[in-house]
């Protein structure tokens, strides 16, 4: 027996992350991701190799990132999968607020044709049944799933599912570490036939993360104390919240009065779906938030537009991310011309954003269209913290579960590479990194189920050298029910026989003769 | 929160251990006798287990305090509602808010608490706990109960104590207060009573389940008015039968003082024990075996015998055997087993026909006696002298040459079923 993976998405790259693992006989779908770097159908996972949408017995999300959900109300709504769709709370809650941002971008913004409307977002998400950490949930009478808590974003989750003997763990992205909003991965001491994680950061081993927090926090004060605008650019949800924590405890501690702005609408929304799943977040803040809500951020005010351009210096939180297009585009334009403002880059940027531009050596024009020009003498500062683990969590968490095969995915190539060499030659394990639309078959040591009598249990010996209980009996096989092993004299009572008794004697009657 | 009832259907043994029905003032002869002869089919029991009964029953009890409150408040009194369950008080607040939102009027609701900010704000993160219709708000983005939106706007005004100048300013008479304790023995409920119980306008709402004449006797004469309620707080009892149908299990417990409040039916396929406090209860094992794991390389090995009139097969099974979390695995063992040949167990009627032909086979002749039932004798003459008897499943081979008897029990051997 084996499990057959399809690796629809995120093989060898970072973005539309998806997985369909056929497992005991049952189809899996891992996440539906969007690739941010393409605005056409490259963006999604080629759902024509699938043999029918609906053959899928459920499809699970692991957060609400778009490179993991990006792809699902096109899924549901154009390709037609009408099956179960299971998420997180909070994925279920934030999604939809990520997934309608996106579509508006591409829409107004690009001018492009829209892949799902917002009806059918609203439709999708209605179709989602929320699940809670450790929560077995039975999705068919042989497939089983449950959610582990993954860290990384609010309401990620690594999931679990088993048919049968045959178990797997789907990570999604997660991280070992906590950090000032969420806590760090938790996972049970599963036994595995297949571990398929992420590995954005295969490679690397990051230092502390207070030493790169206290430079990014110094860099940003200088600006500042100078008089000059600092922009970070960040979705609505995940980073956004992490930096404005941090910013606001830097402000209390430091006494500092420039304004901190949150470019209006969606992240304010999102601090209201923030307040009602403390549960989700880490340790820390559960204990204190009835004295203290950490989102209710003390210096941090909404932003208008027409603020852009007031004088004096100022912190701003601007959507979308990678300066993609946007507010966070309108804004750079104005400030990138000035050598005393800093952009603040938080973290991973797609080829060919602007974001990836300014990342990737130090440009001093930028051109956005054959019309626009944007001259950039403004400061960069890269955050170099991020909300994935990095390559020793990877390999504690491989090692920590010992499966019997790892599958690598969302990563680059060579690094990817690297890292399996790793697994395979510290663990001993056997570990894959496929390419997309690739399948990967994985053996499963098989069992079958039988049901063990006590007596057999009871007489079973041990060897000479006292290490191994050698076992014997008779296995009984009847159609329709589990086979049965017994001791010999307990068989015969079991199938409903006498035995034969078979006695000598040398004496022959006087019958025969 | 509707249950998932199918999920925990199967199991061995329930333990039932809801004692809120022994103080219920729900209960009465004819629910006891309902809960003998409800549910006839499954889905009548999944049916009778919706709440859908109840909440219309609760939403009832809540409007009748409600507008006694409204009454109150109206003829100039105030309305105290010492606070036991928050799950209980929450909902009312939310009634009590709206009717007075749809009367125009303006009355000043305070809970005063120590611990009350704390509880409020933990009830508005808990979305995973709540009913479909409140999770709804966590998906459209509304606080989980409308007491986060009424504390904003001043509406409700959580203090923790009630002699602290913050309170003394925005004091307004009449209000409705909510404040521990439910025993009125502690906490500013005392206080409190003692100001209105002379009060004949003032209402006291108090939870059933509570003493009423004892708890009051330290505010005598009370001309206050007092209204007893009782709130949902376990299973009803007339749901308990359809409930273990549903669910299915094999065994059963029940507290022994409840017992006479449960009448099985015969038809019922459950066993039921009682159990009573500080005594042991013990259950028979339901396990007649182990869970085992026969591994795959273990079982290519096994070479079984079909048993066609049984529809079942068999083989003889050595391997290793490990206990790992509580369940047997039999595995391939490391080293190279000695196969020992063990005597194989016979079973089975012997056919005289084919007694004869085997017989034939090693060159023995012989002829059938008498034949009777199953029992019959073979007597032989080549090449020895030889009587075989079968009665049943006993045969006695007898004969003097030890060469012929081996022979003939081999073809004996070769006509029986055999592992």
């Amino acid at each position: 027996m084996a499990i057959q993976c399809l690796i629809l998405g995120a093989g060898q790259e970072v973005g539309k992350s998806c997985v369909v693992a056929m497992i005991g006989g049952k189809k899996i779908m891992f996440d539906c991701g969007m690739h941010m770097g393409f605005s056409d159908h490259r963006a999604f996972p080629d759902f024509s190799l699938l043999s029918s949408s609906n053959d899928i017995s459920c499809v699970v999300i692991t957060h609400f990132h778009l490179d993991h959900i990006g792809a699902l109300p096109y899924f549901t709504e154009v390709c037609g999968y009408n099956g179960p769709i299971y998420m997180t709370y909070p994925t279920k809650a934030l999604a939809p607020l990520m997934l309608e941002d996106y579509r508006k971008i591409l829409v107004d913004r690009r001018g492009l044709e829209e892949q799902y409307t917002y009806e059918n977002i609203i439709h999708c998400m209605n179709k989602v049944i929320p699940i809670d950490i450790k929560q077995t949930i039975q999705v068919d009478k042989d497939l089983l799933i449950r959610a582990y808590y993954a860290g990384h974003v609010l309401g990620a989750a690594m999931i679990y599912a088993q048919v049968g003997e045959e178990k797997m763990l789907y990570t999604g992205d997660y991280n070992m570490t906590p950090d000032r909003h969420l806590g760090a991965a938790q996972i049970d001491r599963l036994s595995l036939d297949l571990l398929i994680t992420e590995s954005t950061y295969a490679t690397t081993v990051r230092d502390s993360k207070y030493l790169r927090e206290r430079e990014f926090l110094k860099a940003v004060h200088t600006c500042v104390a100078a008089g000059g605008k600092v922009l970070i650019p960040t979705f609505a949800l995940g980073r956004a919240q992490e930096l404005c924590i941090l910013l606001d405890d830097y402000w209390e501690r430091m006494n500092i009065n420039v304004p901190i702005y949150f470019s209006a609408g969606l992240t304010i929304q999102a601090n209201m779906y923030y307040k009602m799943l403390i549960g989700w977040t880490s340790q820390k803040i559960k204990d204190s938030y009835t004295v203290r809500n950490p989102f209710d951020f003390k210096h941090v005010c909404p932003f208008e537009r027409s603020m852009i351009n007031l004088p004096g210096p100022c912190v701003l939180f601007a959507t979308p991310g990678m300066i993609s297009g946007g507010f966070s585009l309108e804004v750079f334009k104005q400030w990138a011309p000035s050598d005393k403002n800093l952009i603040a880059i938080p973290g991973y940027c797609v080829a060919g954003t602007i974001g990836h531009k300014l990342m990737s050596g130090k440009p001093t024009r930028i051109d956005l269209d054959k019309d626009t020009r944007i001259d950039v003498r403004c400061q960069i500062h890269q955050l170099t913290f991020s909300p994935h683990t990095d390559s020793k969590g990877i390999m504690d968490l491989v090692e920590f579960l010992s499966p019997k095969h790892v599958i690598l995915v969302h990563g680059e190539k060579p690094k990817m590479a690297a890292l399996k060499q790793r697994i395979e030659s510290e663990l001993g394990i056997q570990c894959e990194y496929p390419a997309n639309n690739e399948t990967v078959l994985v053996p499963t040591t098989q069992s079958l189920k039988i049901s063990a009598s006590k007596t057999f249990v009871r007489n079973c010996t041990t060897e000479l050298d006292g290490d191994e209980r050698i076992a014997e009996g008779i296995l009984v096989m009847e159609k329709g029910h589990n086979a049965k092993i017994v001791s010999e004299e307990e068989f015969l009572e079991t199938i409903g026989a006498e035995r034969n008794v078979v006695s000598f004697t040398g004496w022959v009657s006087p019958l025969a003769q | 929160m509707e249950f998932d009832y199918p999920l925990l259907s199967g199991h061995d043994i329930i333990i039932f251990s809801d004692f809120s029905s022994l103080d219920s003032m729900d209960y009465d002869e004819e629910d006891t006798n309902k809960c003998a002869l409800s549910g006839e089919s499954e889905d009548c029991s999944m049916d009778e287990l919706s709440g859908n009964d109840e909440l219309e029953a609760e939403n009832e009890k809540m409007h009748f305090i409600c507008s006694c409150i409204v009454d109150s408040v109206k003829k100039g009194g105030s309305a105290l509602i010492p606070s036991g369950r928050f799950g209980v008080v929450l909902p009312l607040l939310e009634h009590i808010c709206n009717l007075f939102d749809s009367l125009n009027m303006k009355v000043p609701i305070f809970i005063i608490s120590e611990t009350a900010q704390e509880t409020l704000a933990l009830t508005n993160s808990i979305p995973e706990w709540l009913c479909k219709q409140r999770q709804k708000k966590l998906f459209s983005g509304e606080a989980l109960f409308q007491h986060m939106e009424l504390i904003k706007e001043g509406i409700i005004s959580v203090q923790p104590f009630l002699y602290s100048s913050d309170l003394l300013e925005i004091w307004k008479e009449p209000c409705i207060v909510i404040s521990p304790h439910w025993s009125l023995r502690l906490g500013s409920a005392v206080q409190l009573l003692h100001r209105w119980h002379a009060d004949p306008r003032s209402l006291l709402i108090l939870e059933e389940g509570v003493h009423a004449e004892l708890a009051l006797m330290p505010f005598k004469p009370l001309k206050m008015k007092v209204l007893q309620c009782s709130f949902l707080s376990g299973i009803q009892m007339k749901k308990v039968n359809p409930l273990f149908q549903t669910l299915r299990s094999k065994i059963v417990l029940v507290p022994q003082s409840l017992r006479s409040q449960f009448t099985r039916r015969e038809s019922e396929l459950y066993k039921i024990y009682y159990y009573t406090k500080n005594e042991i209860a013990r259950i028979p094992s339901l396990k007649e075996g182990f869970e085992a794991y026969l591994a795959t390389d273990l079982v290519f090995q096994l070479q079984p015998t079909k048993l066609p009139e049984k529809n079942i097969a068999v083989a003889r099974l050595k391997g290793k055997l490990l206990l790992r979390k509580g369940i047997y695995y039999l595995t391939l063992p490391n080293k190279q087993l000695n196969m020992s040949v063990k005597p194989s167990v016979h079973w089975g009627t012997v056919e005289p026909t084919c007694l004869l032909q085997a017989l034939n086979e090693k060159e023995i002749d012989g002829s059938i006696l008498h034949n009777e039932n199953y029992d019959f004798c073979v007597c032989v003459e080549k090449p020895a002298e030889a009587l075989i008897e079968v009665k049943g499943n006993k045969i006695m081979i007898s004969c003097e040459d030890k060469t012929v008897s081996a022979l003939i029990n081999e073809a004996l051997n070769s006509v029986c079923n055999r592992i």
